[in-house]
């Protein structure tokens, strides 16, 4: 009984009083602290007296008609609130209705009939086909034409190279390929170091291109030119 | 919890259209009972809130005007019932809110500890607690009537 934990048993005093604890154990601990400790014992006197006072206290009850109303009261109230947000609800849309919601089912009307009438379906006929097409899609034979009037102009790579010398060096520039006529043992016998040669490689010195540019279209004539200059800019390259 | 018929009507019918609003709401994790106890005790702590200070005003005078008339009555130790219901009332209006409605559902409607934690969310360990202090409070409101009640007896 030494271990008792005085301040549960405190809360549970209350029930004690009032006879609500069944617990065999705990009712020996409490009585135990009642007839051992005082200040237990003055808790339970102080306590007792409250609610012996509450009991014996009666409360005056209401007519018994009082809460014969209660039911018919809460159908009332039930009621009430249901008209009322059936009433909110109709005044929310009423004037709404006639502003707005009127007008969109006309439109929605027309838009139906319109559109089983068959306003809005696309018919375009064969002829309004063709001409479209042929504004869209370019003329095969067009294009093969200025095909074939390109390569007609062309220069041949070999040509090509041959008549543009640049200094020590010879480049193709359609090809992409670089034919120096210095070559890595020549540049290396001449005591250059190797970055030099890759610089060399990377970036030949003594091009022109501007010069091989104009070199290629140095033959054509200006309307060649021209021709050319316009079948690329249809054919988009 | 509320001290007045009136109140209790109100708030009984304010208890029964909530019910009548939400009952789909209920999943029935718990019973009804408590479903129903909890929509009460919510709204009656809601009221008390709501008129606390007009409450507390009250009671500060109604305990005043009898604990007067009480002392003057001391002399013959009788305790008219009326009085003594209108002082416990009183008593009952100052506790704290979760001590009122513990205090209601396990002294009044001798609700189970149990059943209190569910409508409430509390442990019951808190709700003893809550209980034993309530009525420490009551008993210090009411100790002028007490001793008068004792020194009758």
């Amino acid at each position: 009984m030494k271990n008792l934990n005085k301040e549960k048993l405190l809360f549970d005093l209350p029930d004690f009083i009032e006879g609500k604890i069944d617990e065999e154990n705990k009712l020996a601990q409490i009585n135990f602290l009642i007839n051992s400790d005082n200040e237990f014992r003055a808790e339970y006197e102080d306590l007792k007296n409250a609610i012996t006072f509450t009991r014996n206290t009666e409360y005056s009850e209401p007519h018994d008609f009082y809460f014969n109303t209660l039911l018919t009261n809460i159908r009332d109230r039930i009621e009430q609130e249901k008209s009322v947000k059936q009433t909110s609800i109709f005044e929310i849309f009423k004037p709404s209705f006639l502003k707005f919601a009127l007008p969109l089912l006309i439109a929605a009307i027309i838009l139906t009939t319109a559109y089983s009438l068959g306003v809005f379906d696309n018919k375009i006929t064969e002829a309004e086909f063709v001409e479209t097409s042929e504004s869209i899609i370019p003329d095969i034979a067009k294009e093969n034409q200025i095909k074939e009037e390109i390569e007609q102009t062309n220069i041949e790579e070999k040509e090509f190279v041959n008549e543009i010398p640049v200094q020590n060096t010879v480049v193709s520039t359609r090809t992409g390929t670089t034919n120096n006529n210095i070559t890595q043992s020549a540049l290396l016998s001449n005591g250059n170091s190797i970055q030099e040669y890759l610089d060399e490689v990377d970036n030949p010195s003594g091009l022109n291109y501007e010069s091989i540019y104009d070199n290629e279209f140095s033959d054509l004539t200006s309307e060649e030119e021209d021709q050319i200059i316009e079948s690329l800019t249809k054919i988009q390259l | 919890m509320v001290s007045d018929h009136d109140e209790a009507d109100d708030i009984t019918q304010e208890v029964f259209i909530r019910v009548y609003k939400s009952i789909n709401d209920f999943r029935g994790d718990s019973s009804f009972f408590t479903y129903l106890y909890r929509i009460a005790v919510n709204l009656s702590l809601n009221f008390i809130n709501r008129n606390k200070r007009i409450n507390n005003k009250k009671a500060d005078f109604e305990t005043e005007v009898y604990k007067i008339s009480t002392n003057e009555r001391s002399a013959e130790k009788v305790f008219d019932d009326k009085r003594n219901e209108k002082i416990l009332k009183a008593a009952i209006e100052e506790l704290p809110d979760q001590q009122r409605a513990v205090f209601v559902l396990r002294f009044y409607e001798n609700l189970p500890y149990e059943e209190i934690s569910k409508i409430m969310n509390r442990t019951t360990g808190g709700l003893k607690a809550n209980y034993f202090h309530a009525i420490k409070k009551l008993q210090k409101i009411l100790k002028p009537q007490l001793k008068d009640l004792t020194e009758a007896v």
